[in-house]
């Protein structure tokens, strides 16, 4: 049976977990730490550098450092959102060939997919050197407010990154299979997403028949973990501004280094009072001399600082509750995922909101690949009785008189499902009608996403009103969404067939399939190669530690000093080959190596 | 009287990469006046070799102020019998232009060598071949990759190609200019896949005499990145981060396991 790993691809951070013995686990990475943030690099040099790595250079390299790539998945060049990014961002994005969106890294534009794709890789590397095994199969999760476009870019990302995604979930829906494993639950629940650079609030009804009904979902996607470290780094440079009169800001690697400390210490002030940053050598001084950061941080000065930002969550929160028009006391419990949320402050903020406290039984960097991870186990070994019904995220329907949004299938509706709904012309005499097919939950149509369009003609002339046109949506199991009119009267029928696009053509995405592979190919061969480097290594600093011993045992006889002078030129040549980082080379010396190693070990054990 | 055999090893257009690089750590502030000052400095190592000095002890560069100047016009401004051994800088302050290096290991490569031998010989004895391209900034980059010093040849081709980016002989040593000194550095450091650690009381650390750039690399040492790692996250191109790396372990602020 194929293994299936939960992927949680968050804007900042990913995490992935697998359920093992009927219990999910998260995965660390190579650092032993259980998130890697979602940022990838392209070096100097050409290097691609993704996860922990990337995010320590993201400073120092930002015009070549991709993070929150997230923001910008399966949408439109003419987005409003992208249209902010390309504004607010320090990496260049482009317009793609297909009105998508590209992010320019060195020489090459990559798609936003791709990008994804290399955080999916990573994640998909880290599972398979925990398990040992190929991973090919994955349940990944994205926000409620994703579109069909979104997240079948995030499939495709999957696809590109070698996973068959066999379902896409909502993060909350997600949060709250974890909070309810192994409970027969059925209640309202709020999930409080509070990460690194995106907030988000769900309602969800928990249904004892596996439905996650999301009932109400907002969010901003410009609030989170880094908008409290900016703010911390901003006191930071005042102060040293005051002290210095210099400005930290105009130094990169200064920068980079509050930057990191800055996260640090707000991390640490969830759990002391205060805390020290100590940079030492900073930034040079006009008289070239190096000057030192030094400053302890309280955690109510970081609560005064960030007042305003968790104070906008509770907003969001409050207004989330009014469109679901729920009452705080119908929330039965309370869900807190996301770093942010391990804040006392944001903790204190949350229960005098929703007058309860939050659960504290699942773990808020966590709790959303163990989902993905308790789903997937679901789908693929029938044992496990939790099944999520795939339903539409957002509603469907058409543009009707007015730029007014009229709904066929409403949001969370399970798939496969059809639904009609009977129109009638607009206009005196009107022979032909336009279907905008629209998804959305917005009342005017143009703040919905337009999935295409088809012209229904040859109505018959008649006054507005008396033309009766019969418009069908179904969406089948694959998620494709057709959508006929017919003409109740002729008979006459147009139809369109919707598929979610990424804004990559099947060619491009091939291509990119193909080239994933290849690095993959090329990542493992460098990882061979460096693996036998170190063996290599590891055996000639033995051997340089025998040296003066077994020197000195062949100087006092006459016998061996011809084997001095080969171990010289067999470490020599395992030099030569490491150089040259030829691993089939580097193997065979090796292989010379042990044997000196051994000789060695063998004259030191006899003279002693 | 020797004739001189100011070892101006004869360079093809394209410098020759097996050059034994170690042997050729020199220093790499140099004045403009390389060719002559180069020379004065191996009959100061001469001097110094003949009164008793290893050669491996010139590990530091005296101060340029205590080199006797030569004036090239006046063939008897300088005796170099009566100059006396340079005195010896105390301390390495660290700055990213200006790397004290020293030879390893005692060799000497042969062109050197032989300017050794024959420091005795009058150093104001104009070469055949003194001509304005050897105090030009194209015959001083080939002067100083001759002999080794690598900085300054690449310091000298990077101006050239500053005033002209179509340079293609500068292009050509700056090039290899960065590969010796990357591969020098690297050869120092050991395997790039060796992790740095910061062996000075992170209460001292600030004690240190180091520029901010040097700073920087420190603050990327954690016990866990490799020395490819560091690279990658310095933001610096892997020459400059290297040389920080090397510097660092040079003065006993970091160690390689």
């Amino acid at each position: 049976m194929d293994r299936v790993i939960g992927i949680d691809l968050g804007t900042t951070n990913s995490c992935v977990a697998i359920v093992e013995n009927d219990t999910p686990t998260v995965i660390p990475n190579r650092g032993g730490y259980k998130t890697t943030p979602s940022m990838v690099a392209i070096t100097e040099a050409g290097k691609r550098l993704v996860g922990h790595i990337a995010k320590r250079q993201a400073i120092t390299n930002a015009e070549n450092t991709v993070f929150a790539a997230k923001r910008l998945i399966g949408r439109k060049w003419n987005s409003p959102q992208v249209k902010n990014a390309v504004l607010t961002s320090s990496y260049r994005i482009v317009e793609g060939p297909h009105g998508d969106v590209r992010v320019q890294l060195r020489t090459k534009p990559y798609s936003v997919p791709e990008i994804s794709a290399m955080v999916l890789q990573e994640m998909k590397t880290i599972a398979q050197d925990y398990l040992g095994e190929t991973v090919s199969k994955a349940v990944v999760t994205v926000p409620a407010y994703f579109n069909d476009n979104q997240r079948q870019a995030t499939k495709d990302a999957g696809q590109i990154a070698g996973l068959d995604v066999i379902r896409i979930i909502n993060e909350p829906t997600a949060a709250s299979l974890a909070y309810g494993f192994g409970k027969n639950i059925e209640k309202i629940v709020a999930v409080y997403d509070l990460g690194g650079g995106t907030f988000d609030i769900s309602i969800l009804e928990i249904g004892g028949n596996g439905i996650f009904k999301v009932l109400a979902t907002a969010g901003d996607t410009f609030l989170g973990g880094e908008d409290f470290d900016a703010r911390i780094i901003d006191w930071f440079v005042q102060g040293f501004r005051d002290d210095h009169g210099i400005d930290l800001r105009q130094d990169r690697m200064a920068l980079q280094r509050l930057k990191d400390a800055a996260e640090k210490a707000k991390c640490e002030l969830s759990s002391v009072k205060e805390t020290e940053v100590n940079l030492p050598f900073i930034i040079s001084s006009g008289r070239n001399e190096a000057l030192h950061l030094q400053r302890v941080i309280s955690r109510q000065t970081l609560e005064s600082l960030t007042e305003d930002l968790i104070e906008r969550t509770v907003d969001i929160c409050r207004q989330t509750l009014l469109d679901a028009k729920l009452g705080k006391e119908e929330v039965e419990d309370v869900v807190l995922v996301g770093g942010m949320t391990r804040m006392p402050r944001i903790q204190e903020v949350v229960s005098e909101f929703f007058e309860r406290e939050p659960n504290r039984g699942v773990h808020p960097d966590e709790v959303v690949a163990l989902g993905a991870a308790i789903q997937g186990a679901a789908l693929v070994d029938e044992k496990h009785e939790m099944m999520l019904l795939d339903v539409t995220p957002h509603a469907l329907g058409i543009m009707t008189q007015g730029g007014i949004f009229e709904e066929i299938i409403p949001a969370n509706t399970s798939v496969p499902t059809g639904r009609s709904k009977i129109f009638t012309t607009s206009r005196e005499n009107q022979t032909a009608v336009k279907i905008l097919v629209m998804q959305g939950d917005h009342e005017r149509a143009e703040d919905n996403e337009l999935l295409g369009e088809f012209i229904l003609t040859g109505l018959r002339r008649a006054p507005k009103g008396s033309v009766e046109i019969d418009v069908v949506f179904e969406i089948n199991a694959d998620g494709i969404v057709s959508v006929s009119a017919k003409d109740l009267e002729t008979g006459q029928q147009q139809s369109i067939q919707v598929t979610a696009t990424s804004g990559l053509t099947p060619e491009e995405l091939k291509a990119m399939v193909a080239g994933a592979e290849e690095f993959a190919v090329d990542r493992k061969a460098s990882e061979e190669v460096e693996a036998a480097i170190q063996e290599a290594e590891t055996v000639i600093a033995e051997i340089n530690r025998l040296f003066p011993q077994v020197e000195q045992i062949v100087a006092s006889s006459d016998f061996g000093r011809d084997a001095i002078a080969k171990a010289r030129a067999i470490v020599q040549r395992a030099k030569d080959a490491i150089q040259k980082k030829d691993l089939a080379l580097i193997k065979e010396q090796t292989d010379g190596l042990v044997r000196t190693q051994r000789m060695f070990k063998g004259v030191v054990s006899k003279s002693s | 009287m020797a004739s001189s055999t100011r070892s101006r090893t004869p360079l093809p257009y394209a410098p020759d990469l097996d050059e034994d690089w170690e042997a050729f750590d020199r220093p790499t502030v140099i004045p403009s006046t390389l060719p002559n000052e180069v020379e004065q400095d191996s009959a100061v190592m001469k001097k110094g070799a003949a009164a008793g000095f290893d050669l491996d002890e010139l590990e530091l560069p005296p101060p340029r102020s205590q080199f006797p100047t030569i004036n090239t016009e006046d063939p008897l401004a300088f005796d170099l019998k009566s100059a006396a051994p340079p005195a010896r800088t105390e301390s390495i302050s660290l700055s990213l232009d200006d790397v004290p290096l020293r030879p390893i290991g005692g060799s000497v490569p042969d062109h050197l060598a032989s300017t050794l031998v024959d420091a005795s010989a009058p150093l104001h004895e104009p070469e055949p071949d003194s001509t304005p391209e050897r105090t030009s900034p194209l015959g001083e980059m080939r002067d100083r990759f001759a002999l080794g010093d690598f900085s300054g040849a690449l310091e000298i081709a990077v101006s050239l190609l500053d005033e002209d980016p179509m340079n293609a002989e500068a292009a050509s040593y700056a090039e290899t200019c960065r590969e010796k000194l990357l591969s020098m550095y690297a050869a120092k450091l050991g395997s790039m896949l060796e992790i740095p650690r910061v062996i000075v009381p992170p209460d001292q650390v600030r004690w240190l005499t180091l520029d901010h750039r040097a700073g920087f690399v420190l603050s990327c040492i954690d016990g866990y990145s490799s020395i490819e790692e560091i690279l990658d996250v310095s933001g610096m191109s892997p020459l400059d981060a290297l040389k920080v790396l090397h510097e660092l372990l040079q003065q006993r602020i970091i160690a390689v396991t």
